[in-house]
């Protein structure tokens, strides 16, 4: 049985006076891979934002490696091993690929960790002097999860991997990131997209801040009520 | 007044040696506002205050390269003694307006110390004898004069600006500034330090603002409103080549520098900076990020 990496205690968090998490509560254990799935603004995003305390939470407790990060300074919890691929990919525009994956902070051999990363995405390296900003959405994607992949994380965040790209390029995707995960990284992704239930062996299920559904992959691939319940689609 | 190749071919050169004297000034003034988000009105003190140490410094010890040094120096000390005991204690408290108001205050106060110390009359800063004179170019049939000081700092802040803008996008720190820049967030969520590289950049743009007064001082006067004079031009280029950016600023800078020296030729001081604040506004109005400037930097 291996160890809980992160644990999330009842967050409650908030937009300035809003409420926007009410008492959030999930586990991912050392090597597993989790999605956290549930419509447009409910809540999934300010999850991932609250674990690395770019909006802190009010209440309730964090723990990675079984230590207290809640509201630790965001750069600190990168130290600490959790990288972050966000939601509509904020690559740095300005930069070129290769200036983009020097941005990371991290204590190791970058020369090796960008030979790994340029492994998973050739055309990356092919396009190393570009500006990122005239990437192709594809390419941006990937770019933001090499960015993420940089610092050989513990944990990595994925929010919305695949929102708005074309099926071809969401399958070369759900490869690479499942290669990653065989390679021992433990991934938690938020997603919208049920094709990315793919990625995960455990679900949560979140609904206006709250979870409303815990299980296996399995569980919720053959629960087409609780796909269309929660999720407003079923596959 | 008849036109002579002459006379413009050495206006251009007087434009490229202002240009980058103010590209010096702004460099500053932009990466600040575009890491931190804060205006900051006192960047010309650092201007001021580098004129200022460098002439109590050659008239200790006549050398005005080592001048130049001790300015440089002693400018960015007090960058990084204003960021201390100021900024960082006022950004905790997330209102603009009051960093903003106290570092007007700071640029008050700075300048009355120096007019107490100094008095209120211009100081003269002479030209090193080393580089005092004229050169005489044959260019194309044309034959040129051009002090030879001129010459120098067009070719010192040249090469300054070169090593700074190698900085910015060679070196892992710089790279992490302009990604600070252009998403501060996930910059941080990738594990860059703000505070350390916001007090850095303080320090090398107090260092470099003080560089430029020192070597202004020769050819403008030095004297106590010379920063807060100047200042209104350096926010001019910041915002016309983009909040944080290296490029744009470097372009903004000629630009207004050549139609600062160009423009005399044809009217007079006042409409030609009236011109550059007309401008200001038509940037602002069709393409308010400037140049070259990212969106959202300044929200």
């Amino acid at each position: 049985m291996s160890s809980i990496l992160l644990n999330v205690k009842n967050i409650h968090t908030y937009y300035g006076s809003t409420h926007v998490l009410h008492g959030v509560s999930l586990q991912v254990k050392e090597g597993e891979s989790v999605a956290l799935m549930g419509r447009n603004s409910a809540g999934k995003t300010t999850t991932i934002r609250s674990i690395i305390s770019l909006t802190p939470p009010k209440e309730g407790k964090i723990y990675f490696k079984g230590k207290d990060i809640t509201c630790l300074p965001s750069h600190l919890c990168a130290r600490m091993g959790i990288s972050l691929c966000p939601q509509g990919r904020r690559i740095f525009p300005g930069l070129s690929v290769i200036q983009n994956l020097r941005v990371p902070v991290f204590s190791g051999n970058r020369d090796k960790n960008l030979q790994r990363v340029f492994k998973f995405f050739p055309e990356l390296f092919e396009k190393n002097k570009q500006l990122a900003g005239t990437l192709s959405g594809g390419e941006q994607q990937m770019l933001a999860i090499a960015r993420a992949l940089i610092p050989n994380p513990k944990l990595l965040l994925l929010d919305e991997p695949t929102e708005g790209l074309s099926p071809l390029i969401v399958k070369r995707i759900h490869e690479t990131l499942n290669e990653i995960r065989k390679m021992g990284t433990t991934i938690l992704v938020a997603s919208c997209n049920l094709i990315d239930i793919a990625l995960a062996e455990k679900v949560y299920i979140i609904e206006k801040g709250k979870i409303v559904f815990q299980g296996t992959a399995e569980e919720l691939n053959r629960s087409h009520d609780i796909q269309r319940k929660y999720l407003g689609v079923a596959l | 007044m008849s036109l002579g190749i002459e006379l413009i071919l050495t206006q251009l050169l007087n434009a490229l040696c202002m240009g980058l004297i103010f590209a010096l000034i702004a460099v500053g003034l932009s990466i600040i506002m575009g890491l931190l988000g804060i205006v900051n009105m006192a960047h010309g003190v650092f201007y001021l205050f580098g004129a200022y140490f460098t002439v109590a410094a050659v008239s200790w010890y006549p050398n005005f390269g080592l001048g130049v040094i001790i300015a440089a120096l002693l400018c960015s000390g007090i960058a990084l003694a204003v960021f201390f005991l100021f900024i960082r204690y006022l950004m905790g408290r997330r209102r603009p307006l009051e960093i903003m108001v106290a570092l007007i205050g700071i640029n008050i106060i700075c300048e009355e110390l120096i007019r107490n110390i100094f008095g209120a009359e211009p100081k003269y800063l002479a030209i090193p004898s080393m580089l005092s004179g004229q050169v005489t170019f044959n260019f194309l049939g044309v034959t040129l004069m051009y002090p030879k000081y001129y010459l120098s700092l067009i070719i010192i802040c040249g090469s300054l600006l070169i090593l700074i803008y190698y900085f910015f996008h060679k070196t892992d720190l710089g790279i992490r500034g302009l990604a600070l820049i252009q998403d501060r967030e996930i910059a941080l969520a990738l594990g860059v330090n703000i505070a350390k590289l916001g007090t850095l950049f303080f320090a090398i743009g107090g260092a470099v603002a003080g560089i430029s007064g020192a070597l202004a001082g020769p050819i403008f006067s030095v004297y106590p409103t010379m920063g807060i004079e100047l200042l209104g031009f350096i926010f001019v280029i910041v915002i016309i080549g983009g909040v944080g950016s290296i490029e744009g600023t470097f372009l903004a800078s000629l630009l207004i520098s050549t139609i600062k020296s160009v423009g005399v030729l044809f009217a007079s001081n006042v409409v030609v900076d009236a011109f550059i604040y007309v401008l200001l506004c038509v940037m602002l109005c069709i393409r308010p990020r400037g140049l070259k400037g990212y969106l959202g930097v300044l929200e």
